[in-house]
């Protein structure tokens, strides 16, 4: 009889202790999101509001619009944005490490928001 | 797809050579933030999108197991394309860099063709001066830094079988055992890594560019070196092609003191 009201006890405080043991390990799917897809119009209106907010250096605003905007439109734009940012047109000087340690920041916490997410474009996959 | 030969002895190994991963780390606040994707096998156009590619050499890298110095080739192509400066490394230069360092020599061709080691060639093309340093990298962030920054990633590669056929190399699904996913079931290979984005990294070999996942790189290649073209840092007022002042990238520079 004690060894029954110990095993119970330990079944007891195991499923109490472990509500999410029967759900299964986590995997969640790698999402590719097609930026050439998209609509293109939407890409371009949000990369109008959004680049200025780049000069400025307004990162918090900037990803605001962008987590806004959702996944396939915002994700796309800022990915785009902060990629060429960070990797400018020949001839132009790339941002300080301090202002392009923001701008990787920024698209990171983006990511993460949007589930890990990353972004095909002409420039590769962001 | 084009084939050609393999030809990367096992990672040698030597205490001086300088480790990249502390100084990196030690030197990140100064370290430039490096993009999402970068791709020096391509032109770059005025407005900042991808053009046209850059002409990659075989250095005769069909024929002869001299990968270990034909990866310097690319090297040059890389940023030599970038920088507007005429290439210098010649397929005569790596025969001569691959006759150096192994037992393979060039008048009796058809012998001893049984390649060479990653490290040999890195001392080599530094003594010859195309390099002015090297340093063992190990991790991702560091290998976008680099190659971002200095055009390349020398590796060495572990080739499965699988490679043969895969237009991008990739590892085995979940859960296969096919022994073609082995690696060095194929052989070892050099090559540089000139280009990468969150999907996977693109190598120059055998005179064209190879994508390979990340998981595929994390997988195969055993050994990863920054070499410095000394033309990124010939003028120190000169912006590089990734936008940045030579003296800057110089300071950053002293991580690679050895």
């Amino acid at each position: 009889m004690k060894a029954r009201v110990v095993a119970l006890a330990l079944l007891l405080a195991f499923a109490s202790s472990c509500k999410d043991c029967g759900k299964g390990p986590v995997n969640p799917v790698h999402v590719v999101i097609d930026c050439l897809a998209q609509d293109q119009a939407k890409l371009a209106e949000l990369s109008v509001a959004l680049l200025p907010l780049i000069t400025a250096g307004d990162w918090t605003l900037f990803y605001q619009k962008a987590k806004e905007a959702g996944v396939s439109i915002g994700g796309c734009v800022a990915a785009d944005l902060i990629n060429k940012y960070l990797a400018p047109p020949p001839g132009n000087a790339a941002p300080s490490p301090e202002a392009g340690k923001l701008a990787r920041d920024t698209i990171n916490k983006l990511r993460v928001d949007f589930g890990g997410a990353t972004f095909k474009t002409a420039s590769g996959e962001l | 797809m084009t084939i050609g030969k393999l030809g990367r002895g096992p990672t040698k190994h030597d205490l001086r050579t300088v480790r990249a991963a502390p100084l990196l780390d030690a030197a990140a606040g100064a370290l430039p933030a490096a993009p999402l994707a970068r791709n020096w096998s391509r032109f770059y156009n005025p407005d900042g999108s991808l053009g046209s590619f850059i002409g990659l050499g075989t250095f005769n890298n069909l024929t002869y197991g001299d990968c270990t110095c034909a990866a310097f080739g690319h090297l040059d192509a890389s940023v030599c394309f970038a920088t507007g400066a005429p290439t210098t490394v010649t397929t005569a230069m790596v025969l001569e860099a691959y006759d150096a360092i192994s037992p393979w020599d060039r008048t009796k061709p058809e012998e001893n063709d049984d390649g060479a080691y990653n490290l040999d060639a890195l001392k080599w093309f530094r003594k010859q001066g195309l390099i002015t340093a090297y340093a063992t990298l190990y991790s991702r962030a560091h290998i976008e830094t680099c190659i971002n920054l200095f055009h390349g990633v020398y590796v060495g590669a572990d080739l499965p079988l699988s490679a043969k056929t895969q237009q991008t190399w990739d590892v085995a699904p979940p859960g296969s055992t096919d022994s073609s996913y082995k690696p060095r079931s194929w052989g070892g290979h050099a090559m540089m890594a000139i280009g990468y984005d969150q999907k996977g990294v693109w190598f120059a070999t055998w005179g064209r560019r190879q994508f390979a996942t990340w998981a595929w790189f994390n997988t195969y290649v055993d050994e990863a070196y920054v070499a410095l073209h000394r033309q990124l840092v010939a003028d120190a007022n000169e912006l590089t092609p990734a936008g940045y002042l030579s003296s800057q990238i110089l300071a950053a520079l002293a991580i690679f003191k050895d």
